[in-house]
């Protein structure tokens, strides 16, 4: 899962950005409208962070561009206005939730989740790829019904496969979605999670399509 | 019952009504006294009329018989038709006014007296030694004597219970008259009492509202020229400056609020995010810097809100003193150089020498958010020079910069409180949004003002000018 976060306050950007990372997202900055509706529309995310004060463009400006681009990735306010006009004209602009700021991070987190579920149009809590159980609200994994312990990127990674599970996933799409511009993105990294994620579940389910990218078989 | 009398409308209809009665009854009883007189005086003219009437047909001249008016002379060819005539006429007249007669000879020996002449008068000492035409005085009768030659004379006279009747019929018409002009005045009178008091009534509901804090509302003023017209454009013109200062208000606190959010959300997230799980010691000793410097940027900020809120309630703090201003700005200057140094811009001053009176301390948090702004705003390599300079009975002290400018369609704004020009410059330098806003206040509880001249790309100029205060 990757986010993008745009906010002018640099020391709020950063706390952001190393709290949902910490949370297994993969996650991306801008700290002016234009870096961000630049990054928005040139990278996929699954969720957007956006701060409506924003210089050079305004963060409902960037969205309504975002929106009138045909862009219908998950956006999220943030807000230091608590005034229900400025909540209302946000939600009509097309974002997808808001938060006040000061917010707890915790529920910003619950609430990218929450935005990304309904945003794949995959209400469900659970995945289920035969014995391998996501709990995506809780992000454990158990496999047999035993828990299995992931850390935040294991997990990221097999949430991937999960939701198009089945289905091949090629290795950009993973990289796209895995990690952002902070990592080096050096390709063996991707293997080794995959081989990490093997020895958790075994190889029957995780299998590689070779010069393709991989597969999570129930 | 207070409330009633508290009532102007009810107090003035009050007034008004009881004004009206008064000078109703005062008109009602002048016409009726009035009346009254001129009906005697008619009365008694009627009578002696009536008795000089009488008199050649009871007392005819010579040669010509006497007349009786039980028994009306019998007609004696058509030459006697006109006294026949008359004498008919006369008792038809008589008869219907209820006036009486009673003919006396000279020696006092009652000749003659109709039906309906009343015994008590039939005394002749009542008439006796009267003048010709005299009105006689009498309780129950009006009565008017006749004297006939050779001492005879004729009593006319009328009951005064008749004549009382008449008038009593008139007052009546006078009364009924005067309650209608009196119902009728203060039907009016409430009507224009009512209309009168309808704009003070729309100028109170208005009140009323903006009291109950609708501050939308305004009075509506149809006469501007009027007594309540002034008072409502005045009220108006009131309300617009509340509803203003209001507003202001509102946006100040709504701004104060935002822009503490802000530092509040950073502190949060960066303590919620370190507190989560261990982390290492740098990332720690990161938290309590993000901790550190959100603080002192609120402690900055509330530092200038509560410095423009005492300004806003109050600007008799300041003190008043002697300020040289060349002597200020070198001062500031030498604080300032190292600054300006490091960021590689050139710092020059053309200074002569200018006196005003005011705040020493204030003036200089003044100069220098000038002076820093004109830092801030200026690239490497480029320069601020500050001026200071007298004419005309006002000192001025100028600071221009060859800096990135204020774009024109902002420049009217730059005063106004947590105005910024450009967002992302200001999170960079720590500013609050508030400077030249102080810088504002401070200037004009000086009597001063000021201004701002700025060229995008080219710089900004920033002046200042103060009443000059004379060498002592």
């Amino acid at each position: 899962m990757k986010v993008l976060v745009i906010e002018d306050n640099d020391r709020l950007r950063k706390s952001v950005l190393d709290y949902v990372r910490d949370e297994g997202f993969a996650a991306d900055e801008a700290a002016d409208g234009e870096e961000g509706f630049y990054k928005a529309t040139n990278w996929q995310y699954d969720a957007i962070i956006l701060d409506i004060m924003l210089p050079r463009l305004d963060g409902l400006q960037v969205l309504q561009q975002l929106r009138d681009s045909g862009s219908s990735t998950p956006v999220i306010i943030l807000t230091a206005r608590d005034a229900v006009q400025d909540r209302v004209s946000g939600l009509n602009s097309g974002a997808d939730d808001y938060l006040v700021k000061p917010f707890e991070m915790e529920e910003l987190v619950a609430r990218i989740r929450a935005a990304i579920r309904r945003a794949g149009g995959r209400p469900k809590l659970v995945l289920e790829a035969g014995p391998i159980m996501l709990h995506t609200a809780q992000r454990t994994v158990t496999l047999n019904e035993r828990q299995v312990e992931l850390t935040a990127r294991e997990y990221a990674l097999l949430e991937i496969l999960a939701f198009r599970q089945g289905a091949v996933v090629t290795r950009d799409e993973i990289y796209e979605k895995l990690f952002d511009e902070r990592d080096e993105t050096m390709s063996n990294m991707l293997d080794v999670y995959i081989y990490k994620l093997r020895q958790k579940f075994g190889k029957e389910h995780i299998v590689t399509r070779r010069g393709m990218g991989y597969q999570l078989v129930p | 019952m207070n409330s009633f009398w508290n009532s102007i409308r009810w107090r003035i209809f009050c007034y008004y009504t009881l004004l009206t009665g008064v000078a109703i009854i005062l008109l009602g009883g002048a016409f009726y006294f009035t009346e009254k007189a001129n009906r005697e005086r008619l009365e008694v003219t009627r009578l002696q009329a009536t008795g000089v009437k009488l008199l050649p047909m009871i007392f005819p001249p010579a040669g010509m018989p006497s007349a009786r008016i039980s028994e009306p002379p019998v007609a004696q060819g058509s030459a006697r038709m006109p006294l026949e005539r008359r004498w008919a006429e006369t008792r038809d007249l008589m008869d219907r006014d209820r006036i009486f007669y009673l003919a006396f000879s000279s020696s006092d020996q009652l000749l003659q007296k109709s039906a309906g002449a009343p015994a008590s008068l039939e005394d002749p000492g009542f008439s006796r030694d009267k003048r010709q035409m005299e009105r006689l005085e009498h309780p129950d009768y009006m009565v008017a004597v006749i004297i006939a030659p050779r001492g005879k004379r004729i009593v006319v006279g009328r009951s005064r219970e008749v004549i009382d009747a008449e008038i009593g019929h008139y007052l009546r018409n006078i009364l009924v008259l005067a309650m209608t002009v009196f119902v009728i005045t203060t039907a009016f009178g409430y009507i224009i009492i009512t209309r009168g008091l309808r704009p003070i009534e729309s100028i109170s509901a208005t009140a009323q509202k903006i009291a109950d804090g609708d501050l939308g509302g305004r009075i509506q003023i149809r006469e501007q020229s009027s007594e309540l017209g002034g008072l409502g454009s005045v009220l108006n013109q009131t309300f617009d400056r509340l509803e203003q200062l209001l507003k202001q208000q509102v946006q100040f606190t709504a701004d104060a609020s935002h822009d503490l959010r802000t530092p509040i959300a950073a502190i949060l997230a960066d303590c919620q995010f370190s507190l989560k799980k261990p982390r290492t010691t740098e990332r720690y000793l990161e938290t309590i810097e993000v901790c550190h410097e959100s603080a002192q940027h609120m402690r900055m900020l509330v530092d200038q809100l509560g410095l423009l809120a005492r300004f806003d309630a109050d600007t008799s703090e300041l003190t008043s003193e002697t300020v040289e201003l060349s002597e200020e700005i070198k001062t500031i200057c030498h604080v300032l150089q190292p600054v300006a140094d490091d960021m590689g811009i050139y710092l020059g001053s053309d200074l002569s020498e200018a006196h005003c009176k005011g705040d020493r301390l204030r003036l200089r948090q003044v100069w220098f958010n000038l002076l820093n702004n004109a830092l801030c705003y200026t690239e490497q390599g480029g320069h601020v020079k500050v001026r200071t300079g007298r004419e005309n009975g006002t000192v001025w002290l100028e600071v221009a910069d060859n800096g990135i400018g204020i774009p024109p369609e902002v420049q009217p704004h730059v005063f106004d409180r947590f105005y910024r020009v450009d967002e992302s410059r200001s999170v960079k330098t720590g500013g609050t949004g508030l400077g030249l806003a102080i810088c504002k206040t401070i200037v004009e509880a000086h009597g001063g003002n000021i201004s701002v001249q700025s060229e995008v790309g080219k710089g900004s100029c920033f002046r200042v000018e103060l009443p000059h205060q004379a060498d002592l």
